[in-house]
């Protein structure tokens, strides 16, 4: 019989709830110097490899306004019937307006 | 149930929890949906926004290739499967263009020249007017910042602004330059031209129908 390989990875139920594993005592061991990779502590699971875009999209630095326009404005369409409403539009721009006060600050007055 | 996807890849995601959900992914055909099962879209507050923006944030620490999927996203399988299949290669092709890149973000603010009345025009000309509008003029500053940081820029898309943010400016940056751009960038500061990042490619994603 062929063993179908799933199509899909994505859970339908809730995995059963852990018991809770008493922690072992603490043990002062020694660290390695600074810059060096230490190795995961026993008993936990390693963390996939990071992508190299990783750590510098963590440190990013966004406001709110990069969060409404990159999920509002910007990302793959793949339903054709998804519509945001106007208000979601007018929502970045009035955030907007919040940060370009900052502009009106230090522009020239003619320029206001 | 339905699919609520968030991202696109060319990897399979092990079933996951990230920000107290459970994740996995749909394989169709070479590509793969990030995908979380649930009944409506979330509520469209800055909570569930910001959750959705580190939870796309996390899977670029998983994938060199990622595509953010807009906001709102709920399907059914059959639908889904139709949607990824229609566009596949060109979703692919996007995959490819974005590996191992991060976006910047230009916003640059100012004020617009008003323009003055023009006198009665001939056809062509109200045309020509119109063409040259719908080109976004920015500041000379603004123009020279842009082209020091040409070097670091794979891509570039741009979109007009309203009031007084003049043009947004999207960058897609190989990661390993993503430094000596903000450097760059941190060099000539400017209050008009704003920048931030770095964020996974949301402005690069394929244009489909």
């Amino acid at each position: 019989m062929s063993r179908r390989r799933p199509r899909g990875t994505v859970p339908k139920t809730r995995p059963p709830k852990r018991q809770a594993i008493p922690r072992p005592p603490r043990v002062d061991r020694p660290q390695p110097p600074r810059g060096l990779d230490r190795p995961p502590p026993r008993g936990v699971h390693a963390r996939p490899p990071r992508a190299r875009v990783a750590h510098i999209i963590d440190e990013g630095e966004k406001s709110l306004v990069d969060v409404l326009d990159s999920l509002l404005n910007q990302g793959v369409v793949l339903n054709a019937d998804l519509v945001l409403a106007l208000a979601d539009v007018d929502l970045v721009y009035v955030r907007l307006s919040a940060l370009l006060c900052a502009a009106d600050r230090v522009l020239p007055p003619g320029d206001r | 149930m339905s699919l609520y996807v968030v991202a696109l890849t060319d990897r399979r995601l092990a079933a996951t929890t990230i920000l107290g959900r459970r994740y996995g992914s749909i394989r169709v055909g070479r590509v793969h949906a990030v995908v979380q099962r649930r009944a409506r879209v979330p509520l469209r507050d800055e909570v569930e926004l910001e959750r959705q923006f580190s939870v796309v944030v996390e899977l670029s620490a998983r994938f060199e290739a990622i595509l953010p999927v807009r906001f709102g996203t709920l399907m059914d399988r059959r639908d889904l499967d139709a949607a990824i299949r229609r566009h596949e290669a060109v979703i692919l092709r996007a995959l490819d263009e974005v590996r191992g890149c991060a976006q910047m973000t230009v916003r640059i603010v100012g004020r617009r020249r008003s323009a003055a009345r023009p006198p009665a025009m001939s056809g062509r000309e109200y045309l020509e007017r119109k063409r040259r509008a719908a080109v976004i003029s920015l500041p000379r500053i603004a123009v020279e910042f842009l082209a020091r940081l040409e070097r670091f820029v794979l891509t570039e898309r741009r979109s007009r602004g309203s009031g007084r943010l003049l043009a947004t400016v999207y960058h897609l940056v190989d990661a390993s330059s993503v430094d000596s751009y903000l450097a760059d960038a941190r060099r000539h500061p400017d209050p008009g031209i704003l920048v931030t990042g770095p964020f996974p490619p949301f402005a690069f994603a394929p244009e489909i129908d």
